[in-house]
């Protein structure tokens, strides 16, 4: 193979959030003409990568060189300048505007008078939707489309730029089988105008179908870069997953022997996120779901919760269906969610740490006409030792709690409250390590009171050490679900890829 | 299928509305199809419609503006000053005595007089945008405050009273008919030819859009937003300062209480015409449309002499009715 | 107590602080200018006449609280006045203006008038949260209606006279002390404890701050918007109820352009924009200071339009003082 130009060169590059280092020293070198995938589990830092090399972010250290020269990207505007092109992966489209007005949003072309020339303009964006074969009319209202209609919108857009670099940031996740194989006739031809391309998909078969070289992250650092010919399936999986210590699972002794499911979601479908889901969970059984992030899972939280129409489906609860319309039915029910967002949806971060406990079971808390605030002090001061939350007192705004102790606050809503069904969405997100172990034992003490439980989580050992069965979920389908005996990383990684166990 | 037919009909509805109530009116008026109250119609509507093209550019953004009746007022007083010598000597009101004083003694020769006029409109209209984007408040909240600072400041400079007499280029600009048509529709005429231009034709424009449409998308395309969103506020207190030039010219005077409510007119009519309050969508071809259903009910509800009182009750229903219409279709489109 | 003031948390805050600090200068000016002042006589007289717009900028702490607006308190002030008098002048439209002639009894007048005025408060709540129209959108549609219907069923007219029972709510002392302000800190005291003590107030402020997070604890945030426009509605319709017995006429053009001083009273009493932040005694504190603000303004003998134009800017002062700090474009929510 000849020595292909190297275009893009990122090196060191460091960026810390705060409390999280999001990438840790990661080089990056992407050749002409080349098809360079990204691959990593989800918050391995592939997104706050291509977010410096689109300018959104800036980084901390690191440098960045185009064609060997130091470039310092200030905004998205200058990253395009330059000729990097970023096809992000939530579309940031303006749904009441035209295909061609979207193609040239912001660069539209222009006449002698300066004025938009829109023959031109639906000529061109004619042009560029031919060239990756997309049978649109330009002249269509956007928001229109279907949504992989839309997304194709956006991959003329990304090639409209002409850009040397193309990020191309997940851009197979809702595209239909057929547009998928014109979208890599597409990347082939750009590979071969000497165009350096940059894939992230979550799919292996894809990366081994189209990629040249794949870089893996984890944990935000580099673990290495290979090219794709000297890899095998299982050697991608390895390098995705890594060598950590696997955190022992404790047997859970609590389950109904005869597991009789107390739980059940039949058929269940909303969007194309959540299709044709089944499960069952009986009581002290905690029941994992895994899958990558737009996989399905925080979408499956919420139709089953109410939080979100349901298309079609039933939820059972001890053999009979019931009806759930929304988050206040099913906690009627005996069923919570404590959602993946804590901030933006489990807690008022203005309110007291007491305000915030007390919330859903506010009822109990009433004297005989106004609220008790002797017992709402004392319930929330029970829950707070009992979880062990760290704060002066209960009176503490919880916006000035670590992410731990919110986590804890939003879990003593609702265990205060005698619920039997809880579902947890990304419960350990953003804590430390000691407090995701208390978390998962909080959530191993429910178990234990017979509590039926769904634990969804994208780290594998995690899920791996607390989960009684496991769920994947895949492009909104539930594609496997394994006993804990025989879960292993590897089938997780595979079957969470589209893939089946190799 | 259905799809498809509710979109033609959002597409072409406002104008079938619009041809049909025209032939309401007819039929209920015989007055209606006369030359004179086809003009009367016209001039009249065009007040509006210039308010509302600088609305347009407002609603856009996903703002509004309340000041615009008030820059009215405070605009036609303002040129009425101007035409007395005594703009720099904004004193206490015992001083102002200036019934009968129909002698113009102009501070600034013709054209800057207006300029001067349409500079401070947008200046005024600047403030606003500044304000609500700098501190992130609804430009509704700021221009409402600005509302009632402006009318006060109007309607204290000359205690309340007009000040009469104005030179004839003005009242040309009211009253003048080149080839039969009423300059004031050939002045909304013209700015809506420019507001088109701007909107449509340049870059400008379609950045006003994108960033009404979805400030992050913009940003994401390499906009910077703030621009966008301090201009449009600048054309509607510019735009209004014109239509307070003209209402000189109409009334013979400067009149610091004209426009009181005229805000809501033209929210109304961008509304009708199919803009969302939300941004980002929305165009003067609408707003026109708009316009002139807006001043057809007007001028029929006139015809048929209702009182000004049920007009005012049927403006709050239109705009509720317009707004409720487009929450009801979008509910519908976004659950696709 | 103690158990209370933890609940609502300690995040010490400079800025009620400072607002008192206002209210004092305020007190020293106007005490400095006006001799009498700091008497009794005055004090009282001063609470009634802040107790009108002490109403409307009670429901409006609702309002803002669930995360919304309202510019419909103002007509739906004047609306009550003008049906308090055209129901005891019944006659009108036979054609005797200036004798009394009851429709009903007048506490039955009230209750209907307070039912309408909660009525208009409720559909603006309906118009937002089932048809989705922005809150400001909706309430000024609702605004023009409302003043328009006002003008229509009294004509333009005002309507002098009302009985004694009306008279006494805007007029009657009890005592030293002015009815109207009684009432009026018997409504804020209520209001207090139903916002502090019941469940509906804990709701009504997680809806404000936070309806996602309200939703998933199992509250329905649509229900406490509307329960607030209702709230809102009730007290701008009790306003104009006394604002008529005060004026002894129903007067269609009463009380134009105060849905801004009260928002602006609840915004400087310190309840965010951003909605679950603030309470109805803060709104005291802000109507107060905006009455004062009134009150040394025509101290100084300046006429009713400057006035205006100085309130304009004060309020938008206010108001933007206020919104520092608030999330970025949380009034923008539609």
């Amino acid at each position: 193979m000849t020595e292909q130009r190297v275009i893009l060169e990122a090196r060191g590059i460091n960026k810390s959030f705060p409390g999280v280092k999001a990438l840790d020293n990661v080089d990056l070198f992407i050749k002409a003409g080349e098809v360079h995938c990204l691959a990593g589990e989800n918050g391995a830092g592939k997104s706050t990568l291509i977010e410096i090399l689109g300018g959104t972010y800036q980084m901390d250290s690191g440098e960045l060189l185009l064609n060997n020269q130091i470039i310092n990207l200030q905004n998205p505007k200058h990253a395009q300048e330059l000729g990097i092109a970023v096809l992000h992966q939530e579309l940031p489209i303006l749904r009441d505007l035209t295909v061609a007005e979207n193609l040239f949003l912001g660069r539209q072309p222009r006449s002698r008078f300066g004025l938009v020339d829109y023959r031109k303009m639906y000529k061109d964006a004619k042009k560029w939707l031919d060239i990756i074969s997309a049978d649109i009319n330009p002249r269509t209202i956007l928001g229109r489309l279907s949504v992989s209609k839309q997304q194709l919108v956006s991959i003329a857009k990304s090639i409209s730029l002409e850009a040397q670099i193309i990020i191309l940031d997940e851009p197979s996740a809702v595209l239909t089988d057929v547009e998928l194989k014109r979208l890599f006739a597409i990347i082939a031809s750009l590979k071969a105008e000497g165009k350096g391309i940059i894939y992230i998909s979550h799919r292996l078969e894809e990366i081994f179908e189209i990629g040249d070289q794949v870089t893996v992250l984890r944990n935000g650092k580099l673990v290495g870069s290979e090219p794709i010919q000297n890899l095998n399936r299982a050697d991608l999986v390895k390098m995705l997953v890594g060598h950590e210590v696997l955190e022992s699972y404790i047997a859970n002794q609590s389950i109904d022997k005869n597991r009789t499911p107390v739980f059940e979601v039949n058929g269940l479908n909303h969007g194309h996120l959540v299709r044709n889901i089944n499960l069952k969970v009986s009581s002290g059984e905690i029941f994992g779901i895994y899958g990558l992030v737009g996989s399905g899972r925080t979408e499956l939280a919420r139709a089953i919760i109410g939080a979100d129409r349901i298309n079609s489906g039933q939820i059972i609860l001890d053999k009979k269906k019931v009806c759930i319309k929304s988050p206040a039915d099913a906690i009627g029910y005996g069923i919570c969610l404590v959602p993946e967002d804590r901030k933006g949806q489990g807690l008022l971060l203005e309110k007291s740490i007491s305000e915030n406990i007390s919330l859903p079971s506010l009822k109990s808390l009433k004297g005989k006409l106004l609220l008790n605030y002797g017992k709402i002090s004392k319930y929330s001061d029970e829950y707070m030792k009992k979880l062990r939350i760290i704060a002066s007192d209960s009176g503490q705004t919880v916006k000035y709690l670590s992410g731990g102790n919110q986590q804890k606050v939003v879990l003593a809503k609702w265990i205060g409250m005698n619920l039997r069904v809880f579902i947890f969405d990304e419960p350990t997100r953003g804590i430390d390590v000691g407090a995701k172990e208390e978390i998962r034992n909080l959530i191993r003490d429910l178990a234990r009171d017979k509590k039926s439980i769904i634990f969804i989580s994208s780290e594998i050992p995690e899920i791996l050490s607390i989960a009684d069965r496991i769920g994947i979920m895949h492009e909104g389908r539930m594609i496997a679900i394994l006993d804990r005996s025989d879960a292993t990383k590897e089938k997780l990684v595979a079957y969470s890829m589209g893939g089946i166990a190799v | 299928m259905k799809g498809k037919a509710l979109s033609l009909l959002s597409d072409y509805g406002l104008f079938v509305i619009l041809v049909i109530l025209v032939a309401i009116s007819a039929l209920l008026s015989p007055l209606f199809f006369t030359a004179a109250n086809l003009k009367n119609f016209i001039s009249q509507a065009s007040y509006n419609g210039i308010l509302s093209v600088g609305m347009t550019f407002v609603i856009l953004i996903g703002g509004i503006d309340l000041s615009v009746g008030s820059i009215v007022g405070f605009a036609s007083i303002l040129y009425g000053t101007l035409m007395h010598g005594n703009f720099f000597t904004f004193m206490p009101n015992e001083i102002f005595i200036y019934k009968g004083a129909t002698v113009l003694t102009p501070i600034l020769p013709l054209p800057f007089d207006i300029i001067f006029v349409l500079l401070i409109g947008g200046l005024l209209g600047f403030l606003n945008g500044v304000i609500s984007s700098r501190f992130h408040i609804h430009s509704f909240i700021v221009s409402l405050c600005m509302m009632i600072f402006v009318r006060g400041l109007a309607v204290s400079y000359t205690n309340g009273q007009p000040l009469f007499g104005v030179p004839d280029s003005i009242s040309y600009l009211a009253y003048g008919e080149p080839l039969g048509i009423p300059m004031p529709a050939i002045v909304w005429l013209i700015i809506c030819i420019i507001a088109v231009w701007i909107l449509k034709y340049t870059r400008f424009g379609r950045r006003i859009y994108a960033v009404g449409g979805d400030e992050e998308a913009a940003r994401l395309s390499g906009i910077q937003p703030s621009l966008y969103q301090i201009f449009p506020l600048i054309v509607s207190g510019l735009l209004a300062a014109a239509v307070g030039i003209i209402m000189s010219g109409r009334m013979g005077c400067g009149d610091p209480k004209i426009g009181e409510g005229w805000q809501t007119d033209a929210i109304a009519a961008v509304v009708i015409g199919g803009a969302s309050l939300s941004g980002g969508k929305g165009g003067i071809g609408g707003t026109i449309i708009g316009v002139l259903i807006m001043g057809l009910i007007n001028n029929v509800m006139n015809l048929l002499e209702i009182d000004a009182y049920p007009q005012q009750m049927a403006k709050g229903i239109i705009i509720i009715a317009a707004l409720a219409i487009q929450g009801v279709f979008s509910a519908r489109n976004s659950n696709d | 107590m103690n158990r209370l003031a933890k609940y609502i948390s300690h995040d010490s805050d400079l800025s009620i602080i400072l607002r008192y600090v206002v209210l004092l200068i305020l007190i020293v000016v106007a005490s400095i200018m006006a001799p009498g002042f700091i008497s009794m006589q005055n004090m009282l007289n001063l609470l009634r006449s802040f107790s009108f717009l002490g109403f409307i900028s009670i429901g409006m702490t609702f309002v803002i609280l669930s995360g919304g607006i309202d510019l419909s308190v103002a007509a739906i002030l004047a609306f009550s006045g003008v049906l308090l008098g055209l129901f005891q002048h019944w006659g009108i439209y036979l054609g005797h203006v200036d004798t009394l002639s009851l429709l009903a009894p007048t506490p039955i007048l009230f209750l209907i008038i307070l039912s309408i005025g909660s009525i208009f408060g409720l559909i603006n709540g309906l118009l937002i949260t089932k048809l989705r129209i922005a809150d400001f959108a909706a309430t000024l549609g609702s605004m023009i209606f409302i003043r328009g219907f006002a003008f229509a069923i009294s004509g333009g007219r005002s309507i002098f006279n009302l009985d004694g029972m009306a008279l006494f709510l805007g007029r009657g002392m009890v005592g030293p002390v002015p009815f109207v302000a009684i009432l009026f800190f018997i409504s804020v005291i209520i209001c207090s404890i139903i916002l502090r003590y019941t469940i509906f107030g804990k709701r009504l402020y997680a809806t404000g701050e936070n309806p996602i997070v309200a939703r998933l604890s199992g509250i329905n945030p649509q229900k406490y918007k509307i329960i607030a426009y209702t709230i809102s509605g009730f007290f701008a319709s009790l306003a104009g109820i006394c604002m008529a017995g005060r004026l002894n006429v129903g007067e269609p053009r009463v009380a134009e352009g105060w849905e801004l001083d009260a928002i602006a009273a609840v915004v400087i009493g310190g309840t965010s924009f951003a909605g679950g932040k603030g309470g109805v005694i803060n709104t005291v504190l802000g109507v107060i200071i905006i009455g004062l603000i009134r009150n040394i303004l025509s101290l100084l003998g300046i006429l009713p339009d400057p006035q205006e134009m100085i309130m304009g800017i004060v309020l938008l002062f206010a108001i933007v003082i206020g919104s520092l700090g608030t999330r970025k474009g949380s009034l923008a929510r539609v």
